[in-house]
């Protein structure tokens, strides 16, 4: 069985699985995978394009991640008062890098490859499975869809439902290097991001990182069709 | 091999139908596994279906038939794959034993319906459990999976969701996907996905 961590205020609960994902007759929860939107410092036009304008403010574009019904937000840079902000007018769990990390935030965090805080849950990168070392969760990123890991993460779902020490732990993916490819306009990257987060799903990804809001509502209402909610 | 199909109506005329069928081919340019055409038996017209069944033919991509009807799938040959609810009894008058046939059905009857088919004397079976929507797919999928050595096909419809199902399909161990239609992009997202997909995962 994996692990199951709660995270934010302790409502909001990852990972737990018991089984193959969605598979009913295996007695797969009836859980969908948290979905995370992103925010950072860099924000081409393109995606600025999808939020209204309010991404030019961090806290803004918070509160718009929170009115698109996501689960967490993404925090990659922001500055430290902000995250403590966005905690405070969200509620929702937040998934930390770089200074963001830094943040005094009482609600628990992931922390994405940053320094461990026994308060917080630690994610460690993965690119095979000799990285996995033990953290709290397994953070998994992939070109989609050329490079995509299909089988590094089904494989460390497997060793995780098998009780292989270290892989026991939720996985979460960032689908957000999908838009390093560059996209003509929203449709492509909604589908493209989509698709890169649904299929980290039924790879075994508790979480999923996106930065389009097409992607994160596409990844939420597959979700609950797949965990028949 | 894992492929996936783009349809055709027997509806169209012949002109109509053989730029559907090139657009297809247009599509299909530069992509691994979008690789067949079915074409779907609307006309109820045995002649409009082998007129339709001919353009497709000539491309040399897979042909998959879909119809109902003996009278149209007389038209079959040993490398069509025929899409029929027609008992393979039934079937075994018009379409040569050569020929790969669909059983459809739900998992826990698809034992006697694959024992039927080789009674009928067809050996090249795909199985096509239900798979009206996502958690149907990809349930119906892994157990038909887990119960036979046989390829497994999925049909879906148009769209986003229509990509998202062809995705769950062939990553809980499907081979075939048909769709009606896929936009361009779509194609090559789904392309990507099927051709990168190896053999390994979950069981």
């Amino acid at each position: 069985m994996i692990s199951e961590i709660v995270l934010g205020r302790g409502d909001y609960a990852v990972g737990g699985s018991r089984s193959r994902p969605f598979y009913g007759p295996d007695g797969a929860l009836r859980r969908r995978p948290l979905i995370f939107g992103e925010i950072s410092e860099e924000c081409d036009s393109l995606l600025a394009s999808m939020f209204s304008g309010r991404a030019s403010d961090p806290i803004e574009w918070a509160v718009m991640w929170k009115e698109l019904g996501a689960d967490g937000i993404c925090l990659r840079d922001v500055d430290p008062t902000s995250v403590k902000t966005i905690s405070d007018k969200t509620g929702l769990p937040l998934a930390v890098s770089g200074k963001s990390a830094e943040a005094d935030v009482g609600d628990v965090m992931i922390l994405l490859d940053s320094s461990a805080r026994s308060e917080h849950v630690c994610a460690r990168s993965a690119e095979k499975t000799e990285d996995v070392c033990g953290a709290d969760m397994i953070l998994i990123r992939g070109e989609f869809p050329e490079s995509y890991p299909f089988d590094l993460m089904t494989e460390i779902r497997i060793k995780g439902l098998n009780g292989d020490a270290g892989f026991s732990v939720p996985i979460i993916f960032d689908a957000t290097p999908v838009w390093n490819s560059g996209f003509r306009d929203a449709r492509e990257a909604s589908v493209s991001e989509g698709m890169s987060a649904l299929t980290a799903m039924l790879c075994g990804a508790d979480a999923v990182i996106v930065k389009g809001p097409g992607a994160a509502d596409m990844a939420g209402v597959y979700g609950e069709e797949l965990a028949d909610l | 091999m894992k492929f996936f199909a783009l349809s055709v109506s027997d509806l169209l005329p012949p002109s109509e139908a053989e730029k559907r069928v090139d657009s297809i081919v247009t599509a299909a340019d530069g992509l691994r596994t979008l690789a067949g055409i079915c074409v779907r038996d609307d006309a109820s017209n045995p002649m409009k279906f082998a007129k339709t069944a001919e353009i497709a033919k000539n491309t040399g991509m897979t042909t998959i038939l879909e119809s109902g009807s003996v009278e149209s799938l007389k038209c079959a040959d040993g490398n069509s794959v025929v899409i029929s609810d027609l008992p393979p009894e039934t079937l075994a008058c018009a379409v040569p034993r050569s020929a790969t046939i669909t059983v459809a059905g739900n998992p826990d009857i698809l034992e006697k319906s694959v024992a039927l088919a080789r009674k009928s004397g067809f050996e090249k079976i795909i199985l096509r459990p239900p798979t009206e929507n996502m958690k149907s797919c990809l349930e119906n999928t892994v157990t038909a999976g887990r119960l036979f050595d046989l390829p497994i096909m999925c049909k879906a419809w148009s769209g986003e969701y229509a990509l998202a199902l062809a995705v769950v399909c062939f990553l809980n161990g499907g081979s075939v996907a048909v769709l009606d239609d896929l936009d361009p992009y779509s194609c090559s997202i789904l392309d990507s996905i099927v051709g990168n997909l190896s053999d390994c995962g979950f069981r």
